[in-house]
């Protein structure tokens, strides 16, 4: 934060003051000479990016109230800018301060037009700082802080009339509600308490005809006087500044004004304009009355301070945002912190359960997808022996059946079918084993076909007895089909069978449930 | 307000402080958000390997009992032989010592090259070498036994693909009853288990 001065320009100099932390450091005068004005840029030259405000308090200041319809915008600025070069055609610096609307239906609005009518004495100061490039903060009119000391002291609803002691001039400002309507400046030709005393009663005499003449009071009405001066001059001031139906005094020390507005030190004499500085800096009016030239260089350290705070803020922001991306960050690490720990003891406990099994020189998967593998192997048949001990049941019950060959085999065989939905039904599966016999039936001298078939069909009967069996027949021992040719004689007819054997071919299925 | 070039010269300082303030900004951004990034990566893979370690411990949990089972049938498997290279030294003389201990007339044999069983994928692999396998038989529990010694006894699993058992004719004249009543013939596979080492 860059130093703030206060100048305080009147009609004899122009003095600096620093202001830092509600109290005023005087500095240096310069007087209305070449000489003060090159004292003054010495000045500034060694605080050219410094702050600076400018307060004048001289007597060539004028002062209007007048109305402008409701208006907004560039029309309201047009109109107000005609009405101040109209009043004030001589000067540049002038300023239009807002006192409300009047409450009609066309709510015209009421303005307190001001400008320092004799610019010469203003422009050696301030085209100096102009040239200088130091930033301007604005120029200000001490009777235009009025107001703001007078809401302090609290004077009541009640016309008032201040009355405040400068270098060698009298200050007296009139306001109505609150509001400034008129101010003016007179020489004081005595400084001493009693010539202050007798100089303030006098002016307000005078000012009480002034404002009835000009209609600012009624005819009649009484004005409420209120001077401030050091608190050793209060008692000598009351005595000089009796009160009469037209004008009653109220004296205020100005310790107290310097209290009720914060100043930290208060005025070691009867002149107040430390009490107009420090509200200069602590409320700075938003009017003022220096042209946009002379607050170009104001407005450059404005900018310059935008872009500072600017990117100071946008790199906070981002230190924010980071911040919480960090922080949620380190969250979710310790969230992984936690899982990591639950798989570390999970890993643990399963490792503790693996060193309980029996050392293997393979990992439980592999050990599980190999025994699995094995296991699936030994499910299946291994040997021929169960089918062996199926066959020779059904053997038993047909001990004329004398079987040549069996080919057995683990799973399916593709020997054999005739094609048909019996063959394809007895297809075996994975895990089946199947075999196909051949045998014969030995054929007596008394036996005939339909006996040698019948020891055929026992024992199909009885194969199919046999748990899980499915018996598909290839041959049979006589081809007594429809679809197959049929040899014979007379001869043959009644007499007993061949004596050779009849063959048969079957094929066996054996399912084996899982 | 219309700035000159004497205005630019003066707000050079706080446009290069902007412009690096906005900088480190973006910097720090970026770099937090890189750093969320990164744990948000490292937490999905602290999840993966916790789930994963959830539902091994869960698994063996469950299955202790058929480990332990299954463990104790490899080592079983490994001290019979069945683990490792093919012995095929020991098989020859276990089918010399069977053919001497049941007294068997004939027994004829022929090992074919070893091959992968399956696929084959993985450290660990099963391995088959088929044997084809005559025997002259006097009964046909000969060939039960031989099979059933074979499985018993041979470094392998051995597991019986087919087999073929037929009536042989007597000889004529022969009342010794010495010669053989059946002929088989025999598919056996033999079966090894080969580990990453044993390659």
């Amino acid at each position: 934060m860059p130093q703030r001065h206060l100048l305080y320009l009147s009609a004899h100099q122009l003095s600096a003051h620093a202001w830092k932390g509600g109290r005023l450091d005087a500095q240096a005068s310069f007087p209305h000479s070449e000489e003060g004005l090159v004292a003054f840029r010495q000045y500034l030259e060694k605080r050219r990016h410094d702050l600076f405000y400018l307060l004048i308090n001289v007597a060539d200041e004028g002062f209007q109230l007048d109305t402008i319809p409701f208006l907004q915008g560039k029309d309201r600025e047009a109109v107000i800018q005609r009405k101040l070069g109209q009043y004030f055609y001589s000067t540049n610096l002038n300023m239009a301060q807002r006192l409300g609307f009047e409450k009609n239906r066309r709510k015209d609005e009421r303005l307190l037009l001001a400008g320092f009518t004799n610019p010469a004495q203003i422009m050696p100061w301030t085209a100096l700082i102009q040239s200088l490039g130091v930033p301007l903060v604005g120029i200000y009119s001490l009777p235009l802080l009025g107001p703001q000391l007078l809401k302090k002291l609290q004077p009541g609803p009640a016309p008032c009339l201040m009355l405040t002691v400068q270098d060698h001039s009298l200050r007296q400002s009139f306001f109505d509600k609150g509001e400034l309507h008129f101010s003016r400046l007179v020489p004081l030709h005595d400084s001493s308490i009693h010539g202050i005393g007798h100089a303030m009663a006098a002016e307000a005499a005078k000012m009480h005809q002034y404002l009835t003449s000009q209609r600012l009071l009624a005819r009649g009405q009484s004005l409420q006087a209120l001077a401030l001066v050091h608190p050793q001059a209060v008692r000598a001031v009351q005595e000089a500044c009796s009160d009469s139906p037209a004008v009653t005094f109220r004296i205020v020390g100005n310790d107290e004004a310097a209290r009720l507005i914060g100043l930290a030190d208060a005025p070691e004499d009867s002149r107040s304009e430390a009490l107009f500085l420090h509200l200069l800096a602590v409320q700075t009016p938003a009017q003022q009355f220096a042209p946009p030239p002379l607050r170009h260089d104001y407005r450059v350290w404005q900018l310059k301070a935008l872009l500072s705070s600017g990117g100071l803020l946008v790199f906070l922001a981002c230190l924010l945002f980071a911040g919480k991306q960090l922080y949620d960050a380190s969250r979710l690490g310790s969230e992984r912190a936690a899982i990591q720990a639950q798989a570390d003891s999970a890993a643990q406990r399963y490792a503790e359960l693996a060193r309980t099994f029996p050392p293997m020189p393979v990992d439980n998967d592999t050990l599980r997808q190999v025994i699995n593998r094995y296991q699936a192997m030994e499910r299946q048949p291994t040997t021929p022996r169960d089918f062996y001990l199926l066959l020779s049941r059904a053997l038993e019950a047909t001990p004329q059946v004398e079987l040549e060959t069996i080919a057995w085999q683990r799973g399916g065989t593709s020997a054999g079918g005739n094609g048909n939905a019996t063959a394809a039904a007895a297809a075996p599966g994975e895990g089946d084993e199947s075999a196909l016999v051949r045998g014969s039936i030995p054929s007596g001298p008394q036996a005939n076909p339909r006996q040698v078939l019948a020891i055929f069909e026992r024992f199909l009967a009885a194969l199919r007895q046999q748990p899980g069996l499915q018996v598909n027949v290839q041959q049979q021992p006589f081809d007594v089909e429809s679809g197959k040719s049929l040899k014979g004689g007379s001869s043959s007819d009644d007499a007993p069978a061949s004596a050779e054997p009849r063959h048969f071919v079957v094929q066996i299925v054996h399912r084996v449930t899982p | 307000m219309k700035l000159t070039t004497a205005d630019w010269r003066k707000l050079r300082l706080s446009l290069v402080i902007f412009v690096l303030f906005c900088l480190g900004g973006a910097v720090l951004v970026l770099f937090s958000l890189e750093q969320q990034q990164q744990a948000r990566r490292l937490l999905a893979t602290a999840q993966a390997h916790n789930a994963q370690a959830q539902a091994k411990l869960k698994q063996v949990r469950e299955e202790e009992s058929e480990i332990k089972l299954k463990a104790a049938l490899f080592s079983n498997l490994a001290a019979r032989g069945v683990i490792g290279e093919e012995q095929r030294l020991d098989w020859v003389e276990l089918l010399r010592d069977i053919r001497n201990n049941r007294r068997l007339l004939d027994i004829q044999y022929e090992f074919s090259p070893q091959q992968p069983l399956g696929n084959g994928q993985g450290p660990w692999s099963f391995q088959v070498s088929s044997m084809r396998l005559q025997l002259q038989l006097l009964h046909e529990e000969d060939l039960l036994n031989v099979l059933a010694d074979l499985r018993n006894t041979a470094k392998a699993q051995v597991l019986v693909r087919s087999c073929e058992v037929s009536r042989q004719p007597r000889p004529p004249g022969d009342s010794t009853g010495l010669h053989a009543n059946l002929k088989a013939q025999c598919l056996l596979d033999w079966i090894t288990l080969r580990g990453p080492q044993t390659r």
